[in-house]
């Protein structure tokens, strides 16, 4: 059977972050073209994010929302974030920062990482992370929107959010709603399959009811209710990249400044979040059960908080990986039900973001050409990898050996494509990013030297510039940016200038 | 630790020089440790005369002045090519360095564009970009830096005689420092360790070391291959021209600032404008025409019998092998279809210059150069495919071949998906983009079955009359663009 004509109507499953995130920006970009937009969700299940950790590219989603960004954070009990820092991960008692944004200028078309490597090699000690202005303000608690000028070395600087998801639903599903998106709180008992194609045909809720669309988008999480039980698609399992497992998650009370940024602190078994909103700092203990028990995790946690915990840690289950199809036949997966890969690199939230922007581009009609979902699927598999490897990284580029998780990791085999960047780095500091490679090349260069995978030599067109020269335009810089923080105005008194939150009731 | 190595270069032809070019401007006042082994009459003879945008960005960074460039090589100006009996015998189509219109709420133009088609409205695409409508005017300017203008969405490259260009790069590296040598290549010897090359023997008996070479040989490959034996991907079933011959014409009168590519029987012949003559070539297939009906093709005013270049259009299956790197015709080979020859010798230099070992070379670099050069050469030859898959014509047996052939799985992905839906899928390579595909889709007649559908967002009259708005606008700004002859005039390359 092959329908045809316009999608008329879209039934969004699951009500969290990516189910309000997909039901805004559709009612956005079908701009009336579609009849109807649905969206199910049951009472009885929660938000999983409790501090939602974001990157930069979440700017440009509320923009295109046309939100605005002060009453976004407002709303959100949000923070601003520029960057994250890595504490033990290298080794224990090391730290670094991944930040947002530039590192220092190029020198005579020689690129500024190769300048630092050949000064290191010169003896200076100065550390990769202050030539970023990002990374520099994030450590002394400062905020500014940066320049939109690319000339100022404010233009350098880029941030993102930390928010509370559970607000950000709310105030995604007032956008949504408020422009004729339908929300059904409901429990979903049933789905439905044609017999002709094994096509969604209906979905069955608790009242009897039947609820039908021409496309439904699964935001089910995990479990992933249309994609996975319903229509079978599997799961391509990354555990023996990634095998963390569980996570005990937290919130605790403020106790100083919010930070401008997240910190991940590596454990014996895993890795703890710490994400700081306005009215609390959201925690979360991420492990691998096959290293320590649920008590145990716990218990770590809880022995690492800020302030008084303000609640008995809640625990999640995962697998890390992906569906072998995002996209089967008449259903998109989005968010968790689509793929799982720690928030180590808070990439949750974009992936549904650029999901939202493949799925715009390729929206179907009614006779659902495979070819659409085979570009859909080839594009979003492409970009989990990339991402993937990433992440990855973390944990292969590691000295410590004081644990069965980090023996594991830094012994296990790693992916071509990683270990092709990886060998390309330490023999001359060259970075290899592939096309359209969400993380650039200022993101894998922070991760790479803030892993001490160090290279060998460095580029040699950078190695004739004068020595003295090229010190000078490092000291420079470094002082520049020095000088460029001093002015800028604490996060506290930035926030409280501009997008203060109530205190939650 | 970090030295700069020593360079050899293997050929002195264009794609030679070129890599001397840019290694001097990089290499500043170490150009000396760079050496051109040059071949005399046995360089590898260039076909194209035409040079992409990119060679803008090359220039600059090899610390050429444009200018000086363009007075000192005959060059005119390049709006994009004219593309005559493609689609069918007697329909043509412009190929512009340009995008094409404007976006229209948050849907790209094309996907308008197809929509108006579809309605049986719309000018033909080439109205609607700026550098289409000013090459057929004859116009020329630069393009301007700031994005809210007109004048922002184009680019332009250039038409320029061979050898003047040759002889430029040449007189440039040897100014600064490049040492020509002038003895003759007698043997290479290998590296017992499969590391590479060991050292070249030169006529009179010296004796020539390096920590890298560079394979500037043309076709022969005399190191990349008759040394090292890398091995060649032949793609002749997918381009089947493999013989091209090469003479000039007058200039014309009105110097035109776009080249035209005009399709036969069993290939294609170029013209391509400069200020003291035009370049001419033939390109066919000798499975389809011999040498003699080839001749018979040439014009009755040609005083010497032309020399019959043979090529293969393909790749090396490593461009850098052990502490050897090809470039030019000893890389790969792609028929001047669409101007790419000099363009890929520009890209692999820049990216070896980007990867440059210190000492002696590294696996991982190689590696690296090589998955990006193979990206970027196999994307081309996709694009070049595309013009010769998609043609209508039957009237020959070469063009029934064409029509037949199996493709490359990514290019028949490609044309399935945008058949589909008009969807240009990103991709390798900063050779060519969305819009030149589109523009060869377009101009070969290849429309998607159906547009976004998004597109229906906008009701087909008020699409009509926004497409009018970008096209009237158009076409005002060509208008107001100075006359392509005049602005060389102006610059003093008269």
């Amino acid at each position: 059977m092959t329908a045809q004509g316009p999608i008329r109507s879209i039934v969004i499953v699951g009500g969290g972050t990516a189910g309000w995130m997909a039901a805004s920006a559709l009612t956005r970009v079908s701009n009336g073209a579609l009849e109807s937009i649905r969206l199910i969700e049951s009472p009885e299940i929660g938000t999983v994010g409790v501090g939602e950790a974001t990157i930069p590219p979440m700017q440009l989603f509320n923009r295109f929302l046309g939100l605005d960004e002060n009453e976004f954070v407002r709303k959100t009990q949000a923070t601003f974030k520029l960057g994250i820092q890595f504490r033990d991960w290298a080794r224990l008692g090391h730290t670094y920062i991944h930040p947002f944004g530039r590192y220092g200028a190029d020198l005579d078309g020689r690129p500024f990482h190769q300048c630092w490597l050949r000064a290191r090699a010169l003896g200076d000690q100065t550390d990769i992370g202050e030539y970023a202005l990002a990374a520099v303000a994030a450590m002394q608690g400062k905020f500014a929107r940066p320049s939109a000028d690319p000339r100022a070395l404010l233009s350098g600087m880029s941030y993102a959010f930390h928010f509370d998801a559970s607000l950000y639903a709310r105030f995604l599903s007032e956008y949504a709603r408020a422009r004729g998106v339908v929300r059904l709180e409901r429990k979903i008992v049933d789905v439905e399959l044609r017999g002709e194609d094994g096509f969604i045909d209906a979905l069955v809720l608790d009242d009897g009811e039947r609820v039908r669309a021409d496309f439904y988008i699964d935001c089910s999480g995990f479990r992933g209710l249309l994609i996975g039980q319903a229509l079978k698609v599997g799961f391509e399992d990354w555990s023996h990249w990634l095998p963390c497992d569980r996570a005990a998650a937290v919130p605790c009370a403020s106790v100083q400044d919010i930070t401008p940024y997240t910190r991940s602190t590596a454990r014996k078994a895993g890795w703890q979040w710490r994400i700081p909103l306005q009215h609390r700092i959201g925690n979360g203990y991420v492990y691998c059960s096959e290293f320590i028990s649920d008590d145990e995790a716990a218990a770590t946690l809880l022995a690492n908080l800020d302030g008084e915990a303000l609640a008995e840690p809640r625990f999640l289950r995962f697998k890390a990986g992906r569906r072998r199809a995002f996209w089967e036949k008449n259903c998109v997966a989005l968010g968790l039900a689509g793929g799982f890969m720690e928030p180590l690199e808070s990439t949750s939230i974009h992936l549904v973001q650029t999901a939202l922007s493949k799925l715009q581009t390729l929206f179907p009609d009614r006779g659902f050409d495979p070819l659409d979902m085979a570009e859909f699927n080839r594009l979003s598999i492409y970009e989990y990898e990339r991402i993937r490897d990433f992440i990855v990284l973390h944990y292969c580029a590691t000295e410590r050996d004081d644990s069965a998780l980090w023996n594991y990791c830094r012994t296990m085999t790693i992916p071509d494509t990683l270990r092709h960047k990886i060998e390309l780095f330490r023999s001359g500091g060259h970075v290899a990013v592939y096309d359209d490679e969400l993380f650039i090349l200022s993101n894998w260069l922070a991760v790479l030297t803030g892993q001490f995978v160090r290279p060998q030599s460095y580029d040699p067109l950078t190695g004739v510039l004068d020595a003295e020269r090229l010190k000078g335009h490092l000291a420079q810089q470094r002082a520049a940016i020095r000088a460029c923080v001093d002015g800028l105005a604490s996060q506290r008194d930035f926030i409280a200038r501009n997008c203060r939150a109530e205190p939650p009731v | 630790m970090s030295g700069l190595p020593s360079i050899v270069i293997v050929g002195g032809g264009l794609a030679g020089w070129i890599a001397a070019a840019a290694l001097a401007g990089e290499f500043k006042h170490h150009a000396g440790r760079v050496s051109v082994v040059e071949c005399g009459e046995d360089e590898p003879l260039d076909l194209s005369e035409e040079a992409l945008p990119a060679t803008r960005l090359f220039l600059e960074r090899s610390g050429i002045d444009e200018d000086e460039f363009v007075r000192q090589t005959k060059a005119t100006f390049k709006l994009g090519t004219e593309f005559t009996g493609w689609p069918a015998p007697e329909s043509a189509f412009f190929h512009p360095f340009s995008q094409f219109g404007t976006s229209i709420e948050t849907l790209g133009f094309h996907q308008c564009w197809f929509k108006l088609r579809r309605h049986g409205a719309g000018a033909p695409l080439g109205e609607y970009s700026l550098t289409a409508v000013a090459a057929s005017l004859g116009r020329f300017a630069r393009p301007v830096a700031d994005t809210s203008s007109v004048f922002s969405s184009f680019s332009y490259g250039f038409h320029c005689d061979r050898a003047l260009h040759r002889e430029f790069l040449r007189r440039h590296a040897l100014a600064r420092g490049v040492r020509a040598i002038a003895h003759r290549l007698v043997d290479v010897a290998v590296r017992a360790d499969g590391g590479g090359i060991d050292a070249l023997l030169l006529e009179g008996g010296e004796r020539l070391s390096a920590d890298l070479y560079i394979d500037c040989s043309g076709g022969a490959g005399l190191l990349i291959e008759q040394a090292l034996g890398t091995g060649y991907e032949d793609w002749s079933r997918f381009l089947p021209c493999d013989r091209a011959i090469t003479w000039s014409s007058p200039k014309t009168d009105a110097l035109m600032p776009f080249s035209r590519k005009t399709a036969h029987d069993a290939g294609w012949q170029w013209s391509v404008p400069m200020r003291h003559r035009t370049g001419n070539g033939l390109v066919c297939s000798s499975r389809f025409l011999d040498t003699s009906d080839m001749r018979r093709m040439l014009p009755e005013s040609l005083e010497s019998e032309p020399r019959i270049y043979a090529f293969v259009n393909g790749r090396r299956r490593k461009m850098w092998s052990g502490n050897c790197v090809a470039l030019g015709a000893a890389a790969g080979f792609l028929e001047p279809l669409e101007a790419t020859d000099t363009y890929l010798v520009q890209s692999g230099i820049s990216r070896l210059l980007k990867l440059l070992p210190a000492g002696s070379p590294c696996q991982a670099s190689a590696e690296e150069y090589n998955r990006l050069a193979i990206t970027e050469i196999e994307q081309i030859r996709d694009f070049l495919i595309l013009h010769y898959c998609s043609s209508a014509r039957r009237d020959s047996a070469f063009w029934n071949y064409c029509g037949q052939m199996e493709l490359p799985g990514s290019l028949a992905a490609r044309i399935e998906l945008f058949k589909s839906r008009g969807r240009i899928a990103p991709c390798g390579g900063e050779a060519f983009s969305l819009p030149n595909w589109l523009a060869v889709f377009a101009g070969m007649d290849v429309l998607p079955r159906r547009y976004h559908p998004f597109a229906d967002k906008i009701g087909i009259a008020e699409l009509k009359e926004r497409a009018g708005m970008i096209r009237a606008a158009i076409r005002q700004a060509a208008n107001s663009m100075p006359d392509h002859g005049m602005f060389l005039a102006r610059m003093g390359a008269a």
